[in-house]
């Protein structure tokens, strides 16, 4: 319970996102990866405003921020999903290779 | 008590992170995700960033996990089973993220944390009252460009989002 942990906690959780992100091959799994990632960090910066800056707000007023285009993100990123999926019948990722030349 | 927490919700969301990357059903993916985000507004509470915890669950748990359920469910494939829904890299990525983990665990293990000086301490306003009122002020004042644009951004992810997914007129 003190600043080095929680960082310990959300470098793990970082990496954890990592390895979703390289191993999941449907689109939808990746883009779950992505949110762990983005948590990982919000739970970052909320530590730092919490144990090195008290007084302050600006870590916090950044996961706001943060998690609100996450969530943007998310709308833009299960659209072009659901699109992909009406076009392709698929959502696996190795099967969107259109403009791979 | 605290500390009890602490771990308590530490080691369970890392199980949980762990089950959403790793599981064969993409839904139970999902379901292990939103476990995840849930438990992270935990750890916001014993950081005492209340309103960062609400807005947690309502925005990741409420609408985020509400939109990948939906997305899964649309695009769900017949026998999902026995579609595997993670590629042959499982090595190669465990090696990649862990040796990026682990570097970065020993990057902050290794550093001296006494260089760092806290800032000032807390104002009476700030502790004794929660600081809700105080994000509140600030959203409306030193924050306020960056809110209108995080609205317009939103605003913008939304007509994005509808025009790619709507179905041609054709």
């Amino acid at each position: 319970m003190n600043l080095i942990n929680t960082l310990t906690l959300s470098g793990i959780l970082f990496a954890i996102g990592v390895y979703g992100l390289v191993t999941r091959r449907n689109a939808v799994g990746v883009l779950m990866a992505t949110e762990l990632l983005l948590n990982s960090v919000n739970l970052n910066l909320v530590a730092f405003n919490h144990y090195l800056h008290p007084a302050g707000l600006g870590g916090q007023m950044f996961t706001l921020f943060t998690i609100t285009v996450a969530a943007a993100e998310a709308t833009v990123a299960l659209a072009l999903v659901v699109a992909l999926f009406r076009a392709r019948r698929s959502v696996m990722v190795e099967d969107i290779n259109q403009l791979k030349w | 008590m605290q500390n009890i927490a602490f771990y308590l919700s530490a080691v369970l969301i890392l199980w949980c992170a762990l089950r959403c990357v790793s599981s064969p059903y993409i839904f139970r993916s999902a379901l292990y995700l939103a476990a995840a985000l849930s438990l992270t507004a935990v750890q916001y509470v014993l950081m005492e960033a209340y309103f960062v915890a609400v807005v947690q669950i309502l925005v990741y748990v409420g609408a985020v996990i509400i939109l990948i359920v939906f997305a899964v469910m649309l695009t769900a494939q017949l026998g999902e089973g026995n579609i595997s829904q993670s590629n042959s890299l499982a090595l190669p990525g465990f090696l990649v993220a862990g040796g990026f983990g682990w570097g970065l665990v020993a990057l902050l293990r290794g550093f001296d944390w006494t260089k760092v000086t806290p800032g000032p301490a807390t104002p009476g306003a700030l502790s004794t009252d929660s600081n809700i009122m105080a994000i509140g002020r600030a959203l409306t004042g030193d924050y306020v460009y960056p809110f209108e644009i995080i609205g317009l951004l939103l605003f913008t992810a939304l007509i994005g989002a509808v025009l790619i997914a709507r179905k041609d007129p054709q």
